[in-house]
């Protein structure tokens, strides 16, 4: 590990590999930090080109075309396009490459425009399945007690937090209402 | 009219063909009806237990008839034969499952050998999500957003609700008398059929904003990345719809941007103060699960 660069250790540790670029979905602000009550760097309209930098909970750090780096918030961007799925996974010299190809094969350019000719599972399929109770036998051969989750949580340092559910949205006039 | 006419007929003949518990219907053209929205197939001992059925399934019940569920699904795709990937998914499915108020259900998860983008939950805490998923999921924080969508719709019974709203209170009643025993041919062929349909059209647009609801946050209590769930639907948006891939997604789903609009009024920095973990990469899972 000590031989990587460090953005890109820190980019694998992170599981995320962000070469993309993104539009702002509205008109946003672009924040000095990463919090609501950091100053701002500048007002974005919408569909200001970004690059995506980095990701940290509700912001994404980017930077504008005119050079201004800065934080905006997550759900105000939208892609534009994410050729980032597959590039976290295979890593040169790894063992598991066999898995990696098999979950990525079948997969194709993520941006809108393209059209792939491979299908997935899909409404005929559904209805013509028939029962497979040998694979459900076997699906539940791997389902895991509360102490194996438990483990995974400890070695994997992710702790309870306790978090109330969210409510429920105001009506849709309202929000109309309050949108623009 | 014909398909009411035969599922009469078809009901007379079985009420007088088949066991004692078979009775007279008591309300002729709410059978026809059920008996048209299964396909004409003939129900005449599945609506036999009107009193029984009147009630909510319980949880064994639930669980019942979300076995035949995945059965079928796993019909339709098996699973990756990759021991540790379904160990990996089902730990971590199972980690965000302790944090809600089932934490108890027989909770399985796996991952179909499809290249499409799915992800199906069943009553009872079976679920389901694609290899095509998983090979599109740029954190775990990512993954478990989605997990926890599909352990919503489990909480909240949603698959559940859709049947008894669908078929009835009365066949509902049947189908899980038929889940029990795996006796009732009928009432058993019955359910897939619903089930069958179920899956094909996607539930009610509210249940999918509900489970997103509730997603980002049993992530959230999990450790993960609350923003997980939004990102994943991002993803999404800049699909599109016709994509073999995701057709079935967009079909049986409100568009991404109505999902992310929604989280977006409602997250708002409610989950800034939290650890939120990417997690770790699938490479590294499937390290450790492989020892």
């Amino acid at each position: 590990m000590k031989y990587l660069p460090l953005a890109l250790a820190a980019m694998l540790a992170s599981g995320m590999a962000y070469a993309e670029s993104a539009l702002t979905s509205r008109a946003t602000d672009l924040q000095s930090h990463a919090q609501s009550d950091a100053s701002s760097v500048a007002s974005l309209p919408e569909n200001t080109r970004v690059e995506v930098i980095a990701r940290k909970g509700a912001w994404t750090q980017v930077k504008t075309a005119a050079g201004q780096s800065g934080w905006v918030r997550m759900l105000a961007l939208k892609q534009e396009n994410s050729a980032a799925a597959p590039s976290a996974a295979p890593v040169s010299g790894n063992p598991l490459g066999a898995l990696n190809s098999l979950l990525s094969s079948g997969r194709t350019s993520n941006t809108a425009t393209v059209t792939t000719g491979v299908r997935g599972l899909s409404e005929e399929d559904l209805q013509h399945a028939q029962a497979n109770p040998a694979e459900l036998n076997k699906a539940q051969r791997f389902s895991t007690d509360r102490n194996a989750a438990q483990a995974f949580a400890d070695r994997s340092k992710l702790s309870p937090l306790k978090v109330d559910y969210l409510p429920e949205p105001q009506t849709a006039a309202t929000r109309n209402m309050e949108g623009s | 009219m014909r398909h009411i006419v035969k599922a009469i007929v078809g009901l007379t003949f079985a009420a007088t063909a088949v066991t004692a518990s078979a009775q007279l219907p008591f309300s002729l053209p709410g059978l026809g009806k059920i008996g048209d929205k299964l396909g004409g197939i003939n129900i005449g001992n599945t609506v036999s237990n009107l009193t029984k059925a009147s009630r909510e399934p319980d949880e064994s019940e639930e669980v019942h008839i979300g076995q035949e569920f995945a059965a079928t699904l796993l019909g339709a795709k098996p699973l990756v034969a990759d021991p540790a990937l379904q160990r990996y998914v089902n730990t971590l499915g199972r980690w965000l499952a302790l944090q809600t108020e089932r934490p108890d259900l027989p909770w399985t998860f796996g991952v179909l050998d499809d290249a499409g983008f799915n992800a199906f939950a069943t009553p009872g805490g079976y679920i389901f999500v694609t290899r095509g998923l998983l090979a599109r999921m740029r954190s775990e924080a990512e993954l478990a957003g989605v997990l926890a969508h599909e352990i919503g719709h489990v909480l909240k019974k949603h698959h559940l609700r859709a049947v008894q709203k669908n078929a009835g209170m009365a066949l509902l009643g049947d189908f899980v008398i038929a889940a029990n025993k795996g006796g009732n041919t009928e009432a058993r062929n019955a359910l897939m059929n619903v089930g069958r349909k179920l899956y094909a059209s996607g539930l009610d647009k509210e249940d999918e904003f509900e489970a997103d609801r509730l997603g980002v946050v049993i992530a959230a209590r999990a450790g993960y990345d609350a923003f997980g769930l939004p990102s994943v639907l991002q993803t999404l948006q800049a699909q599109n719809p016709g994509d073999g891939e995701f057709s079935l997604l967009f079909k049986t789903h409100p568009a991404p941007s109505a999902r992310i609009d929604m989280l977006d009024r409602l997250m708002q920095d409610r989950f800034d103060s939290l650890p939120a973990s990417q997690g770790q990469p699938l490479t590294v899972r499937l390290g450790e699960f492989r020892k």
